[in-house]
């Protein structure tokens, strides 16, 4: 049984698209402040959430990932405000995805799903080495 | 072993064709416009430019879709920018099918579809386009080659099977779209033109029969016909290929489909009688494969009709579980049962009669339509009555190794089989009635992606949970 948890780069990534989407909505509450005057209270607010996110929220997010393979399913632990545990024995597994976007190519790390009939459960980025690892664990490939 | 498969040129008018209609042709039509006015809309460079975009994303997201075999894991791999891979084993893949509309059997491509239990209901797991070439060669890696026992059905137990299954909503649903777009893009009002032609056609019978009725009957009529060609065409050439663990169905005239799967995906059988097909006394027999389909259910139709003993006959020992195993619980055969069977025909009944005299007092001068709506309703529940007496007769539950009920299902007769171990779940029930008659309901359902069920009524209560319990060695 080997417990797994998220790498410090996929914070990183995180942190980058959240500042990112940040920027992106504050920039368009600044084109429409002259318009409409309530846009500089919805950019304070976007702007307080994107600080929580940051430095709060995200850190423990990604920390509370707890991944842990077991003989006949993998168990995954999460959550901040609400935990959940996932548990989806192989048996039931039809086949796992991996999902990488240029900036998590960059940093070397893949997103992974895993799919189930009737059911999904998507995991943050970790490394490359540890998603082929983790999906060779489950049975995903060979 | 490792293959590596690469997309079809097609596949870029696959990823554009979702834009064709509110990008290019109002381009092309701008365009026109430009040539022969001299005029330009300030859009059309907008246009131009998102044109250029979609045809380079178009083009790269081709180029970078690969599907590898190795060993017994398939790998689809998807995206230039935000890249997707899955990983499959083969045993988890439930049923592949290939199309080829005409433009594809001009270019040599089909559009191949990948099925699973996991993907989203109504959709494929993967759709691509691949040369023909390869699609016969990725088929026959996943599944062997082709089985030898073939069974053919002719044309005209096609045309049964299409003329006792289509409805004219299925031909609104159908031919509304394409008349609507063929309108847009030629520029007209077809709609409105077909409608005008309708209404002069009402008309002429005024005398007779209500003009509104005239017109609802006519599109009626003319949503059945385009069901009824849809229907037709798409299972024209219907041929099934039956072999140890693989089944194959061909069908299509202009769009070929051509759908595989193991024996062992196939979750339950249903089999199946429209009104229509029980005056001729014919039956059609489906398959559900789990995560098969893109409609609302995941079935398939293996035998599109025939007597049901021939049926049986034929796929008793493909599909083994088509033979009935275990105890048959039954309805007790009473008047006052059959007198339960008939309880909402009754309610329906008198609902009708009270509702269309009521409505032919209160609107005098619709008098002639509200009576023709009546007799029409009057049909349907007369079917619905005759339905419930089959139903008396016929409806039964046979648990043991095989799960097999018959019931019936809005105004079809409807029948179930499947191996024990595919049932998802057993639900019985009981109304005020049930209590003491000392009967139940019993819902089946089949463990699926987008289950198939059946619910029997008025079985005997103490003989259902004795079988039950036999069955699944549970205490209920």
């Amino acid at each position: 049984m080997t417990e797994n948890t998220l790498p410090k780069k996929a914070l990183l990534l995180w942190r980058i698209r959240i500042f990112l989407l940040g920027i992106f909505l504050f920039a368009v509450c600044l084109y429409f402040w002259t318009t409409f005057r309530w846009a500089v209270s919805v950019a304070t607010v976007i702007g307080l959430l994107v600080l929580f996110m940051l430095f709060w929220y995200l850190p423990r997010f990604i920390n509370s990932y707890k991944i842990t393979i077991q003989e006949s399913a993998v168990v995954i632990k999460s959550g901040v405000f609400i935990k959940s545990i996932h548990v989806m024995p192989f048996s039931r597994m039809i086949y796992t995805q991996t999902f990488t976007t240029p900036l998590a190519k960059k940093m070397g790390l893949t997103a992974v799903t895993l799919k189930a009939a009737r059911s999904r459960i998507f995991l943050p980025e970790m490394t490359k080495e540890d998603a082929k690892a983790f999906i060779h664990a489950i049975g995903g490939e060979k | 072993m490792k293959k590596v498969y690469y997309a079809h040129p097609l596949m870029i008018l696959m990823f554009a064709k979702p834009f064709l209609f509110v990008l290019v042709i109002p381009f092309i039509r701008g365009f026109l416009q430009y040539i022969t006015d001299k005029r330009v809309t300030s859009l059309l460079g907008i246009e131009l430019f998102l044109i250029i975009t979609i045809a380079i994303v178009s083009v790269l997201k081709s180029h970078a879709f690969r599907f590898i075999i190795v060993d017994d894991n398939i790998t689809i791999r998807k995206g230039f920018l935000i890249k997707t891979k899955a990983k499959i084993k083969l045993s988890q893949i439930s049923s592949i099918q290939s199309e080829q509309n005409p433009l594809d059997a001009v270019l040599g491509a089909v559009t191949y579809h990948i099925n699973t239990e996991a993907g989203r209901k109504n959709k494929p797991d993967f759709k691509f386009k691949i040369s023909l070439k390869d699609s016969r060669e990725i088929s026959s890696i996943l599944y062997g080659t082709q089985p030898n026992e073939r069974v053919r059905f002719s044309a005209l137990r096609v045309a049964i099977m299409a003329a006792t299954t289509s409805s004219a909503f299925t031909g609104m649903v159908i031919g509304v779209p394409i008349i609507k777009k063929t309108g847009d893009l030629l520029g007209i009002a077809l709609d409105k033109m077909l409608f005008d032609e309708i209404n002069n056609v009402s008309n002429k019978y005024a005398d007779f029969i209500p003009p509104v009725v005239n017109t609802v009957t006519l599109i009626l009529l003319l949503s059945y016909v385009v069901a009824f060609l849809y229907s037709f065409f798409k299972y024209m050439n219907f041929r099934l290929f039956l072999g140890e663990d693989k089944t194959e169905i061909r069908s299509g005239l202009f769009v070929r489909s051509r759908l595989s799967f193991r024996k062992s995906s196939v979750n339950n059988v249903r089999i199946e009688q429209t009104p229509l097909m029980q005056l001729l006394r014919r039956y059609a027999m489906k398959v559900s494969v789990g995560g098969y389909g893109d409609s609302k259910s995941e079935s398939q139709v293996v035998v599109p009709a025939d007597r049901k003993s021939e049926i049986f006959e034929s796929f008793n020992t493909y599909f083994p579980y088509l033979k009935p195993k275990g105890n048959e619980v039954t309805p007790p055969r009473s008047a006052f049962t059959e007198s339960r069977f008939l309880f909402w025909p009754m309610v329906w009944f008198l609902t009708l009669t009270g509702l269309a005299t009521w409505a032919s007092i209160r609107f005098v001068n619709f008098g002639r339509l509200i009576l023709f709506t009546a007799f029409i309703a009057l049909g349907i529940i007369l079917i619905y009555a005759r339905l419930s007496i089959y139903e008396y007769h016929s409806c039964k539950m046979q648990l043991g190794k095989t799960v097999s009920a018959y019931s019936t299902r809005w105004l079809r007769t409807y029948g179930l089989c499947c191996v024990k171990e595919n049932v998802g779940e057993i639900k019985i029930s009981r109304f005020f009635r049930d209590f003491d008659q000392n009967t139940c309901r019993v819902r089946i359902t089949v463990r699926s992606e987008a289950a198939d069920s059946i619910r029997i009524r008025c079985l005997d209560y103490k003989k259902t949970l004795k079988e039950i319990g036999d069955a699944f060695n549970v205490q209920v």
